[in-house]
C-alpha cells in the first residue's frame, strides 16, 4: 500500500513536471511521426518492388525466341519484399540489397541497397521506433528518474519519510514503480498506434505477434535502464554525480562499445573481399573444394557413368541431349563449391554477431537491438533465409531450362534449338514468403538471454543498493 | 587572471574527472588514428596490388606480342592476339582501374567507404565501381564504426560538459558563491576567465594528443588542411563552452545544467540529424532500386529487339569507321556489340536521372539544413577533408565514366580499322590521371 502511495505520488510528480512532460510529449511525437513516415514508406517500397516483380516476370517471359540456355544467362531478378515489422524495427534492410540476379553458374550477391541511394545524414540518426527506444527513451528514463532517490536525501524528505516509517524497500520499489508508470503512459499509445496499423494493413497474426516479442524486448530493456537509473540515484551522494554516471553509461552503452566492437569485429573476424571470394571459388572449381574433385574429373565420370548406364560408346547416342543433363549437373556441382563459400561467410558473420553479443556484457543496447531485430526479422538471419530461398528458386528454374533442352534439342532439333514464350510462362515464378513462425536459433536466442540477465543484473543491483545503510542517511 | 588560473589549475588537478581525461583522451585519439591509418593502408595496399597486375597483364601482352613477331610463339585464336585492340582493351584482365586515393587526412574519418567503393575499373563497355566490401556484414554498417571523428564530434563535446556545467553552479552550491561577490571581480569575468582556462587545458590536451598520434602514423597536420583541422576542432571546442557558459549565466543547479546541455547534445546530435534526414528523404523520396533493375533490363531488351536496325542508323552517322568488304567475323559481331553497348550506356544514363535528380535535391537540401546541427556540418566537413564523404565516393562513377570516354576514343577508332598494335604503340595505352 505504502508502495503504490509513493508510486502514485511519483508519477503525479512527474506529471506535473514541465520538463518531464515537454519530453514525453515531444517523444510520442517523434514516435508518432516515425510510425507514420515508415508506414507511408514502407507502403511506396512494397508497391515498387511488387511493380518490379511483376515487370521483371513480364520480361522473363517475353525475352524471345532463344536457347535455354541462353535464357540460363539471360537470367532473371529475386527482390526482398519489405517487411511490415520494419517500420518498427528495420533492422540491416537498409543495408542489404534490393535484388538478387539470378543466372547460370553463378550465385550472385544482393545489390542495390538503399543506403546508397540515402543522404549521408541517415549516418548520425535515423527517426525509427527502434532509434527513439534503443537511444531516446533511456535517455529520458534517465532524466526523469536520476533524481527520483536522491532528491528525497537532498531535500531532507527521506528523514520525514523515514520516521513515518517507509523502509527503504518501499521507498525504491515506490520510485520504481512511478518510473514504470511514466514509461507505461508513454509506451502504451504506440502499441495501440502498432497492433491498430497492423490490423489496418491486413497483416499475418504471424506479425502481430512478432510485434508484441519485440514490444515485450524493448519492455525487458526500460527495465534495465529504470533499475539502473534508480540504483545510481539511490547509491550516489548527489544529483550532479547520478545525472554524470548515468550519462557516462548511457554514452557506453549506447555508442561506444558497439562502435568500437564494429571495428574489433572487423579486425578479429575480417571478411574476404569480393575479388579474392570469387578468385576461391574458381580455383575449387578448377581443382575441386581442397584439392579434391575437380570439375573436370567430375564431369568426365559422370560422363562415363551415364554411357555405361544407357549402354552407349558415345553421347550422341543417347536418347536425350546430354549436353543438357550435363548442364545441370554443372549446375549443382557449381552450387555445391558456391554454398560451400558463402557458408564460410555466413560462419564470419556469425562470428562477427557473437562477439557483438559476448560484448553486450558492457551494452544492454546491443542486446535489445540484436533481439529486437531478430524477433521482428529483420537481422541478417533473415535476410539469409531470403537469398536461401532465391538460391533455391534458381537452381530449380536451371533444372526446367536444362531439361528443356535435354528433353526437346533431339534429333534434328540438337542444331539450333530454341524456345518461347510458350515455355517461359510455365517456368516456375518466385514470391519470397517470410516463415510464419517465429524461429529463433542459438545465435539469436544468446543476445534475448543476455538481455535477460541484464535485466536481473539490474534488479539485482537495485536491491542490493536498497539494502545499502547510505540510502537513509 | 593569472591568479584565478592559479586557483582553477589547483581546483581541476585534484578533480577525478579531469585525471580520468587526461587518461582517456589520448588514449580515444590515439585508438581512433591507429584505426583510420589500418585503413589507410589497406587501402594502399590494394590500390597498389591491382595496379601491379595491371602493369603484369600488359607487361605479359607486350611480351608475346614480341615473341610473336620474332616468331618464337604463335597465337591460335583471334581473342589471343595480344596486338588486338579488343585484347588489350576489353578481355580478361584488360582495362584499367581508376582509384579515389586517400588523402592526407583519410584517417581521420572513415565517413561513407563502409558503404561505397573507392575504385572501379574501365573496359569498352564496362566503367562499374567494384563493390569489394559487398560481403562485409550490414550490421557492421547499422552500428557505425570508430573513428577520429567520432571521438571529435561525439565525444569530446561530453568531455567539455563534464569541465564546464558547474562552474558557477557549483560556488553556489558549495556555499562559496558569496565570497566570489565580495572579490573585486565581477562574477561574469570569473566565469569568463574559469571557462577560458579549462577551454585551454581540454583544447591543449586534444591538440597535443592529436599532433603527437598524427606523427606517430606519418599523417602530415602541418600543412594548410592540418592547421584547418586544429582550428576547427579549437572552434569546436569553443562552441561547447560556449553552450557552457550560457548554462552557468543562469541561476540553476548543477544537476538542471548537466540535464539541459547534455538534453542539448542529444539535440544537436541525435534530434536534428534524425529530422533532418528525415525532411529530405520525404520532400525528395527516392525510388526503390528494384525498378532501376527492371528498367536497366527493358533497355536491353529493347536494344536487343531494334538491335539491326540501331547498327543500321550509326553506320548512316558513322559510315568512315566501319570496315566494309572481307572483314573477320568477329569484327563484324563486336561492332555490334560495341554499338549496342554505348546505346544502352546512354540510355542507362538517362534512366539514371530518375535517381540522381531526388538525391541531388536530397543532398543540396541535406547542406542548407546542416547549420542547425554544428555536429553535423563537422562531421561533413572532416569527412569531406579525409575524401570518405558521400559525394566524393558518388563521383567515382563520373571519374570512371569520364577515364572510359579517354578509353573508347583511344581503342575504338583503333579496332574499328582492325589497326593492330605494335610493341612501340604499348606506352600510348591512357592511364586515368
Amino acid at each position: 500500500m505504502v508502495v503504490l502511495s509513493i508510486a502514485k505520488n511519483e508519477l503525479k510528480k512527474y506529471v506535473r513536471d514541465n520538463v518531464v512532460t515537454t519530453l514525453g510529449i515531444f517523444l510520442l511525437l517523434l514516435l508518432s511521426v516515425s510510425v507514420y513516415t515508415g508506414v507511408t514508406y514502407y507502403k511506396s517500397m512494397a508497391e515498387q518492388h511488387a511493380i518490379a516483380e511483376e515487370v521483371a516476370r513480364i520480361q522473363w517471359e517475353n525475352q524471345g525466341e532463344k536457347n535455354p540456355h541462353s535464357a540460363a544467362h539471360y537470367g532473371t531478378f529475386a527482390f526482398k519484399p519489405v517487411s511490415i515489422l520494419s517500420v518498427f524495427d528495420p533492422g540491416v534492410d537498409k543495408y542489404t540489397g534490393v535484388s538478387i540476379f539470378l543466372e547460370a553458374h553463378r550465385q550472385n550477391f544482393a545489390a542495390n541497397s538503399i543506403a546508397e541511394d540515402k543522404d549521408s545524414a541517415r549516418r548520425f540518426a535515423e527517426l525509427t521506433p527502434s532509434f527513439i527506444f534503443a537511444y531516446l527513451f533511456p535517455l529520458f528514463l534517465i532524466l526523469a528518474g536520476f533524481r527520483s532517490v536522491i532528491s528525497e536525501k537532498e531535500s531532507g524528505m527521506y528523514r520525514f519519510l523515514k520516521s513515518q516509517g517507509v523502509t527503504n524497500f518501499q521507498l525504491v520499489s515506490g520510485k520504481t514503480l512511478g518510473l514504470w508508470g511514466i514509461l507505461i503512459l508513454l509506451f502504451l499509445p504506440f502499441l495501440l498506434i502498432g497492433i491498430f496499423f497492423l490490423m489496418l494493413t491486413d497483416s499475418s497474426q504471424n506479425d502481430v505477434f512478432r510485434f508484441l516479442l519485440t514490444a515485450g524486448i524493448w519492455l525487458i530493456y526500460f527495465g534495465i535502464i529504470i533499475n539502473i537509473t534508480i540504483a545510481v540515484s539511490a547509491w550516489v551522494k548527489s544529483s550532479g554525480s547520478a545525472m554524470i554516471l548515468l550519462l557516462t553509461l548511457w554514452i557506453l552503452s549506447t555508442l561506444l562499445v558497439p562502435r568500437l566492437i564494429t571495428n574489433l569485429a572487423t579486425n578479429i573476424y575480417p571478411v574476404p573481399n569480393t575479388s579474392d571470394f570469387y578468385q576461391a571459388i574458381r580455383t575449387d572449381l578448377l581443382e575441386g573444394i581442397d584439392g579434391h574433385n575437380p570439375y573436370s574429373e567430375h564431369s568426365a565420370a559422370f560422363r562415363d557413368s551415364i554411357l555405361v548406364a544407357y549402354g552407349v560408346e558415345d553421347v550422341s547416342e543417347l536418347p536425350f541431349n546430354f549436353r543438357g543433363l550435363m548442364l545441370q549437373e554443372g549446375e549443382e556441382f557449381e552450387k555445391r563449391i558456391y554454398d560451400h563459400h558463402f557458408a564460410k561467410i555466413d560462419a564470419i558473420h556469425q562470428q562477427q554477431i557473437g562477439l557483438f553479443t559476448v560484448s553486450s556484457v558492457l551494452s544492454p543496447t546491443l542486446a535489445a537491438r540484436l533481439s529486437s531485430m531478430a524477433i521482428a526479422g529483420t537481422d541478417m538471419h533473415a535476410f539469409n533465409h531470403f537469398t536461401a530461398d532465391a538460391e533455391e528458386y534458381r537452381i530449380s528454374l536451371m533444372r526446367e531450362l536444362n531439361m528443356d533442352l535435354k528433353l526437346n534439342a533431339v534429333g534434328d532439333r540438337v542444331v539450333g534449338y530454341t524456345t518461347g514464350s510458350d515455355f517461359f510462362a510455365q517456368n516456375i515464378s518466385f514470391t519470397y514468403e517470410r516463415p510464419d513462425r517465429v524461429l529463433l536459433d542459438r545465435s539469436q536466442l544468446s543476445p534475448i538471454l543476455m538481455l535477460i540477465f541484464w535485466f536481473f543484473l539490474s534488479a539485482v543491483m537495485l536491491i542490493v543498493v536498497t539494502k545499502r545503510s547510505e540510502v537513509v542517511t | 587572471m593569472k591568479d584565478l588560473f592559479l586557483f582553477e589549475w589547483r581546483h581541476i588537478r585534484n578533480s577525478g574527472s579531469f585525471l580520468g581525461m587526461l587518461v582517456i583522451i589520448p588514449l580515444l585519439i590515439g585508438f581512433s588514428l591507429h584505426l583510420g591509418n589500418e585503413r589507410v593502408n589497406q587501402q594502399l595496399e590494394t590500390i597498389s596490388q591491382l595496379r601491379e597486375m595491371e602493369e603484369t597483364f600488359y607487361y605479359d601482352k607486350l611480351n608475346e606480342l614480341k615473341a610473336i613477331e620474332a616468331g618464337e610463339a604463335e597465337y591460335n585464336a583471334w581473342w589471343q592476339n595480344p596486338a588486338n585492340p579488343l585484347v588489350l582493351a576489353q578481355f580478361n584482365q584488360a582495362g584499367r582501374h581508376v582509384f579515389l586515393e586517400p588523402k592526407p587526412l583519410s584517417a581521420l574519418a572513415s565517413g561513407q567507404l563502409d558503404i561505397f567503393p573507392y575504385y572501379g575499373k574501365v573496359t569498352l563497355t564496362t566503367a562499374d565501381p567494384l563493390r569489394d566490401n559487398a560481403l562485409e556484414n550490414p550490421f557492421m554498417q547499422v552500428a557505425g564504426s570508430f573513428d577520429f571523428a567520432f571521438v571529435l564530434v561525439w565525444l569530446i563535446p561530453l568531455f567539455v560538459i563534464v569541465m564546464g556545467y558547474n562552474v558557477i553552479s557549483s560556488e553556489r552550491e558549495n556555499g562559496t558563491y558569496a565570497l566570489l561577490q565580495s572579490q573585486p571581480i565581477a562574477i561574469k569575468k570569473i566565469l569568463f576567465y574559469k571557462l577560458l582556462f579549462r577551454f585551454l587545458v581540454i583544447s591543449g590536451l586534444i591538440v597535443i594528443s592529436l599532433i603527437l598520434w598524427a606523427l606517430v602514423y606519418g599523417i602530415n597536420v602541418f600543412s594548410i588542411s592540418g592547421l584547418q583541422l586544429i582550428s576547427i576542432v579549437l572552434l569546436y571546442i569553443a562552441f561547447w563552452f560556449c553552450l557552457c557558459a550560457i548554462f552557468n549565466l543562469y541561476q540553476t543547479s548543477s544537476a538542471v545544467n548537466a540535464v539541459g546541455l547534455a538534453g542539448l547534445w542529444v539535440i544537436l546530435l541525435l534530434v536534428i540529424p534524425a529530422l533532418i534526414s528525415l525532411i529530405v528523404s520525404t520532400v525528395h523520396p527516392i525510388p526503390s532500386r528494384a525498378i532501376w533493375i527492371t528498367e536497366q533490363r527493358a533497355i536491353q531488351q529493347d536494344v536487343q529487339a531494334q538491335g539491326e536496325e540501331l547498327f543500321d542508323l550509326w553506320l548512316v552517322d558513322h559510315p568512315e569507321e566501319f570496315l566494309e568488304g572481307d572483314t573477320p567475323q568477329f569484327y563484324q559481331s563486336w561492332v555490334r556489340r560495341l554499338v549496342w553497348a554505348e546505346n544502352i550506356a546512354e540510355r542507362e544514363q538517362k534512366a539514371e536521372r530518375i535517381f540522381e535528380e531526388p538525391r541531388i535535391r536530397q543532398s543540396e537540401m541535406a547542406s542548407r539544413l546542416r547549420f542547425l546541427s554544428p555536429p553535423m556540418a563537422l562531421q561533413t566537413w572532416l569527412e569531406r577533408k579525409a575524401g570518405s564523404d558521400a559525394e566524393r565516393l558518388r563521383s567515382l562513377d563520373q571519374e570512371l565514366k569520364r577515364f572510359q570516354s579517354e578509353w573508347q576514343v583511344f581503342f575504338l577508332p583503333r579496332f574499328y580499322r582492325l589497326d593492330f598494335f605494335t610493341p612501340d604503340e604499348f606506352d600510348l595505352i591512357p592511364r586515368p590521371s
